[in-house]
């Protein structure tokens, strides 16, 4: 008796294991429809950008269908271009019609003292001298910027009001797709960026919640899945 | 049969795991809360107390291994028999004796305090340290090589696991253990806690008992018992200092009304934790009771309602105030073995 009990539960965990399959969110930057690679120049109208870091806080992802909503576990996620793995996100959604998730992390997880993982201050996201994340970080070099050197970086952070610069995204998803993936348009950013006033953004404020505001827009399918 | 002998086997195999797991888990200690005081501010629940974990803070305190040279720890700029600040000096110097622009804060009951710095940029104990690791004018080292630092010496990932039960070195870990020590920093045995506490055989002279009442009337509003402060902002009305330019709060928040604003600093041990000021302006306590009796300056656009209607003191009642504000030092605390350098 005991055996075939022994049996049953390992033909039911394997079987589980089995029937999972992977299944992801992938972020793909891409910049003017051409996937961005970092230290790379791109011209764009009679200008050039390189960008030489692009990192960003995913926070809250879910996948909703309609009978029912796969809520993303981890609640956290750093998306760092330079860290390829750190593009995809895993989720168990069999089927969906809206991908939610926020770009930045909510006022709690900020002030919520030193944490390990996509969190710890080590990652370069986080501001010791006022408290809180940055959740949007895009550093390069452009023939716009009017720095000496030509350098631009925009770290987008702030969780107090009215400086709060974390953002909600809805992508309805027409076609369902096991693995789905979201472009990050650079495109629809970089035209909007203050290049002639303050091309570097160090600190939570007004400039800051204003570029914040545009990406959500950023975010699309692939244009062949739209 | 075989089967169920396994089954008792790992049955037991597991119940002593655990028993060997609580055995070996460090014992959870409690800071001692002063009677009528407040309930900390700082929550323990995610970082409980433990002997070793203190232990393991207070050897990184006093260790210049955190800095990019490895010349100088925290204790070089909080010094214990000064309330743990920097006796003597009006801004502090780090590595290199570079310059920073503020006069360090003393580090007496932070468990109680909501914000950290001058300006209140820190919210959080554990990620202060974080600032003097980083800053250029102070350890001038980057979390990363800290880290790879403990990780590579031969004593601290030994330390860490028997604190946190593992021996990767993390920067969760060094924070963690770093504000064990930092928030056991209590002071709350002064000649003024003894006297409240009805004491037997401590009493305050008639001039303390003079002070006490001038106190009572003109600063307590702000600096309030028993922490002595009220853990809020304010401008008091000094001057810019037209060569910091500092605006204090305002740099934090963004918000004009927090122009010039800073943090109200405890004046627990205050006779030790000269210079005083932010920016370290005066030397002398005598200096700072004259400048709220004649220093204010009054056109200053933030000024606190506290102190818009300043009280001249006459002579007498600044000797008075200052014989009280002497009643804050806490010798206990200040040549506590517990927190000096570790032997």
């Amino acid at each position: 008796m005991q055996q075939i009990i022994f049996v049953c539960i390992f033909v039911y965990f394997s079987g589980v294991s089995f029937s999972q399959k992977e299944r992801s969110v992938q972020f793909v930057p891409v910049f003017n429809g051409q996937k961005v690679e970092l230290s790379k120049k791109y011209e764009s109208d009679g200008h050039w950008f390189q960008f030489e870091s692009l990192r960003f806080y995913i926070s809250a992802v879910s996948i909703s269908g309609e009978k029912s909503t796969w809520k993303d576990p981890q609640s956290v996620h750093l998306i760092d271009l330079e860290d390829s793995l750190s593009l995809f996100i895993s989720h168990e959604a069999k089927n969906g019609k809206r991908l939610n998730f926020n770009i930045g992390l909510d006022s709690s997880t900020n002030v919520s003292g030193i944490m390990d993982g996509d969190l710890d201050p080590i990652k370069g996201m986080y501001w010791a001298w006022n408290t809180g994340y940055i959740h949007f970080k895009l550093e390069g070099f452009s023939s716009e910027s009017i720095l000496p050197n030509k350098s631009f970086e925009f770290h987008l952070g702030g969780y107090v009001f009215p400086n709060a610069t974390i953002q909600a995204v809805e992508i309805s998803l027409d076609n369902w797709q096991d693995n789905l993936v979201v472009e990050l348009e650079l495109g629809k950013l970089i035209p909007n960026l203050p290049w002639q006033s303050t091309p570097s953004i160090l600190i939570p404020g007004k400039d800051a919640v204003k570029i914040s505001k545009l990406l959500p827009t950023l975010f699309q399918l692939p244009s062949d899945e739209k | 049969m075989r089967n169920s002998i396994f089954l008792v086997l790992f049955a037991l195999s597991c119940i002593t795991s655990v028993a060997f797991r609580f055995e070996k888990e460090p014992k959870v200690i409690s800071i001692e809360i002063p009677k009528k005081w407040p309930r900390p501010v700082y929550d323990f629940s995610k970082n409980p107390l433990t002997e070793i974990g203190f232990e393991l803070g207070r050897k990184l305190f006093y260790d210049p291994i955190l800095s990019r040279d490895s010349s100088i720890s925290c204790a070089s700029c909080h010094l214990q028999y000064t309330g743990f600040t920097h006796v003597d000096h009006a801004v502090s110097h780090g590595i290199d004796g570079r310059k920073g622009t503020r006069n360090t804060l003393a580090l007496i009951n932070l468990a109680w305090q909501k914000t950290f710095h001058w300006d209140g940029g820190v919210t959080n104990l554990e990620t202060q340290a974080i600032n003097p690791l980083q800053h250029p004018a102070e350890m001038d080292n980057s979390l990363r090589a800290v880290i790879n630092r403990l990780n590579a010496s031969s004593n601290y990932p030994g330390l860490f696991e028997k604190a946190f039960g593992n021996k990767e070195i993390t920067t969760s870990k060094l924070m963690k253990a770093l504000t064990q020590f930092t928030v056991s920093l209590i002071s709350a045995n002064s000649k003024y806690d003894k006297v409240s506490r009805k004491e037997k055989g401590i009493f305050f002279t008639e001039q303390e008992k003079r002070g006490l009442k001038l106190f009572n009337a003109n600063c307590n509003s702000c600096h309030t018992a028993p922490l002595f402060t009220n853990t809020l902002f304010a401008s008091n009305g000094l001057k810019m200092d037209s060569l910091l330019n500092d605006t204090g709060r305002f740099a934090i928040t963004g918000f004009p009304g927090d122009s010039l604003n800073f943090k109200i600093p405890s004046l627990r041990n205050i006779e030790f934790t000269f210079p005083y000021m932010h920016d370290g302006r005066f030397k002398k306590l005598k200096d700072v009771i004259h400048f709220y009796s004649e220093g204010i300056d009054l056109q200053s656009p933030y000024l606190s309602p506290h102190v818009k209607n300043r009280k001249h003191f006459t002579e007498i009642e600044k000797k008075d105030l200052l014989a009280f504000l002497y009643t804050l030092t806490d010798k206990e605390f200040l040549y506590n073995p517990r927190f000096s350098f570790p032997k």
